[in-house]
Parts: C-alpha cells; structure tokens; sequence
C-alpha cells in the first residue's frame, strides 16, 4: 500500500468514525405512553396510535409537538408522550428488601462503623453528612410509601374510566 | 515503510475503528438503562427529603383509603404520561391552604384544603395531571452524581434522615421554589397543558383543572397558589388554546370514590 493509499485510508476511517458519531448523536425518542399518536398533518394529538418503544427519529420541532420520521412516515407527535429513553423493563420503585427498608437506622449505623473501621475521616472522603431530625419528617414519607394496591385494583379503575376507543 | 509496518498500522487503524465501534454501539442499550436508574435513585433520594420536609412543615392525614384511592388516580393518570414506568405516591397535606406539589421521583402532595374546595374526580384528576407533569417534564432538572462515596452513604443512610450535604441542598432549593418563589412561568404553562392532555386522555374534562383554579384563586388560601404560579387568566388562556387546537374532550366526572374522599376530610 503506497503512502497515498495509507492517508486515503486514514481519512476514510476518520469520515466512518464521524458519520458514525453523527448517527448515533440524531435525536432519537421512544414512545412512552400509549396515548402517542402521529398525525401526519398538524400539530395535533390525532391520527394513528403509536406502539410503545417504537423509535422515532426527530426532523423538526413545533411548539410542544415534534416532527419525526418513523417507518417511513413523517407526521407530527406531542413531546409529552415521548421519552428519550426506550421504555424501561423494569419498575422504578424502592430499591432493597423489605427488611432493608424497616431498618434505615441499623444500616446508618453500620455504614459509619465501617468507615471508621477503615480508618476514614469523613472529611478524607468527602463525606459531608447532615443530620435532618428537625426538618424532615422521614417516617411520615415511610408511612406514604407503604400505601399499595394490587395491579387488579388499578386495572379496574382504569377499566372504568378510560373512554372506549373510536 | 516496510510490507511489515504497512500491515501493522492497517490491523492497528482496524483495530481503533473496531474498538469505536463496538463502544458506540455497546454504549447505547445497557448503559443507557443503568445510568437512567442511577439518575432516578438520585432523583428519588432528592425528591423524598423535599416531602419529608413538606410532611415535617404541614403534616400529613394518616387515612390509608383516601391514599389508596389517591394512589390509583396518580398511577392510571401514569399509565397515559411519558413515564408509566414511575410509582406514585400521593400525600395529603393536612393544612387549610389550596395547593398541591410535585416532587423528583414520583411524589405528589395536594392539601386538604384543595380537595375540600374540588368538585368533581376530573378537578382531582387535572390538578394530579399537572402535578405530574412537572415530574415527567423534569421540571426540577436533571440529577447529577455526587460522587461513588456520596452516592453510596446518601443511599444507604437516606432512610435514616440522614441526607448528605448536595441532597439537602437540593430539597432545601427545592422547598423555597415550591412554597416561595415558583417554577418558571413556561414550565407552569407546559405542566398546565401536559396535565390536560393526560387528563382528557384518561376521558376526563381538560378543563376542569381551570375551572377549580378559577373558583379557589380568589379566596385567601390560595394566596401561596397565587404567588408561585402564573396569572390565572394567562393559565386559563394556555389551555384553552391547548385543548382548542388539539380537539380535546372528557367528563367532569363525579366518581363514588371521590364522593367518599371528601366525605372521609369532612369527617375528621
């Protein structure tokens, strides 16, 4: 391979390294709520429904709604059934067991006992703690976040109020 | 340059593209789901600490089937929102004023006071709608790491009401925007009209949001409503064209369980 070649081949691998950073920067946003619909025509929540997680690649913009490309259809979609991030698999909710979670203070306890363990100044790590007994009524939000339903609860509450489709 | 070198910097460029590529494309899915859940604890830890500082201020009405009722409205509203991954979790305030909050991860708080001075289940379900928005639209911004270190005792110790520094800092700014100075007034405008989309969407009236607001703004427990939000007539006017243009329609339902809410506020 001559020098000429070798440049030639460096630059197209350049132009790749671009083109792919520039695909993957295009605006992407995933449907995320089954209310989503694409209306061809106008800024309008009208038109055909859009599956959950369908991809859609943004072409323009327009107020609250969005111009985006998806299957070969353009058309408009309002912003606020989108996400930029694909539906999750996974709930957002508490993290931990529930032993975990009744007993905040133990684990408070241990964490500090190890770092003095390991001969760690909090101020060496950082670590700025401030204690909240006064301002923050913590057992209070405890107390809202064990107020469940069952998801067969929530499906008949839904089933009595969503309209029937047209 | 030797057959030998030419063939080196070739595997060598062919190695680099591949390695571009690879992390490219290995970036997008996984990384992508861990980094929103790390972004979504740090949320949670931040908007937990404002309501247990809204909980501390006003308290809260221990009844568990006006929650659970309130809990089921918020998470059918999700279902409709771009975030019906997000658990809700509703909080009556137990004060006099008309008012209602949302907070980072999922926590909404209304006062007693607004739902003594509600209608109907669209009134709830709008005034929820927009309170919810403000948490999909991320209205609060974008969560930040502290640090592995302040990350790790933050959310190990957050239970306990221990927050560190950068948290109560956060829920502290957060406190005062809520009760003191407000969110900007297009971010109040965008939750107005978000929250009737998911409301008309769900087959609620999407103006009955506006019309409470309408029927509480001129009494004195809402002069905290008043100064934290955008004019009325500005709000009215948002979603007006808002539900004009995008031809939206729903019911000013009166449900049972909204009935029994009240019932139950009254009953106290």
């Amino acid at each position: 391979m001559s020098g000429h070649s070798l440049r030639l081949f460096w630059l197209a691998s350049l132009l790749l390294l671009i083109c792919v950073a520039a695909g993957l920067n295009a605006r992407q946003w995933f449907v995320a709520s089954p209310a989503a619909r694409l209306n061809p025509e106008a800024p309008a929540n009208a038109g055909s429904r859009l599956p959950l997680g369908a991809q859609l690649e943004q072409i323009g913009e327009s107020g609250l709604f969005l111009r985006v490309r998806y299957e070969g259809r353009s058309g408009y979609v309002s912003r606020l059934f989108l996400s930029e991030y694909p539906p999750s698999r996974v709930r957002l909710e508490l993290q931990g067991s529930e032993d975990s979670r009744r007993s905040p203070r133990r684990r408070a306890s241990d964490v500090v006992e190890t770092v003095a363990a390991r001969g760690l100044q909090r101020s060496a790590v950082g670590l700025r703690l401030r204690g909240a007994p006064a301002e923050y009524d913590f057992s209070a939000v405890q107390w809202i976040e064990e107020q469940q339903y069952d998801s067969a609860a929530l499906a008949r509450f839904l089933g009595a109020r969503l309209p029937q489709e047209q | 340059m030797t057959r030998r070198a030419r063939v080196w910097r070739i595997c060598l460029t062919a190695l680099v593209v591949g390695l571009a590529l690879s992390q490219a494309v290995c970036s997008s899915a996984s990384l992508r789901d861990r980094e929103r859940e790390r972004e979504f604890q740090r949320e949670r830890t931040v908007g937990r600490a404002a309501t247990a500082r809204l909980a501390r201020d006003f308290g809260i009405i221990r009844d568990p089937q006006s929650i659970r009722y309130l809990n089921l409205l918020a998470a059918a509203l999700a279902q409709v929102s771009a975030r019906p991954e997000l658990q809700y979790h509703v909080a009556i305030l137990d004060v006099e004023d008309t008012n209602a909050f949302a907070l980072p991860g999922g926590y909404l708080c209304i006062t007693r006071g607004a739902i003594e001075a509600m209608e109907s289940e669209a009134e709830l379900a709008g005034v929820l709608a927009h309170e919810m928005a403000h948490v999909v639209l991320k209205h609060a911004g974008n969560f930040q790491s502290e640090g592995s270190w302040m990350e790790l005792v933050s959310g190990l110790l957050g239970g306990a009401g221990f927050l560190s520094a950068a948290v109560a800092n956060s829920a502290e700014a957060l406190h005062r925007t809520l009760l003191e100075n407000g969110r900007q007034k297009d971010l109040e405008l965008d939750a107005d009209r978000a929250g009737a989309l998911y409301a008309a969407t769900l087959g609620y009236d999407p103006q009955a949001a506006g019309r409470y607001l309408q029927r509480v703004s001129a009494q004195s427990s809402a002069a905290g409503l008043n100064r934290t939000h955008p004019r009325l007539a500005d709000r009215l006017a948002a979603i007006a064209i808002f539900v004009e243009e995008n031809k939206l329609h729903g019911a000013a339902t009166r449900s049972p369980e909204f009935m029994e809410l009240k019932r139950r506020l009254e009953r106290r």
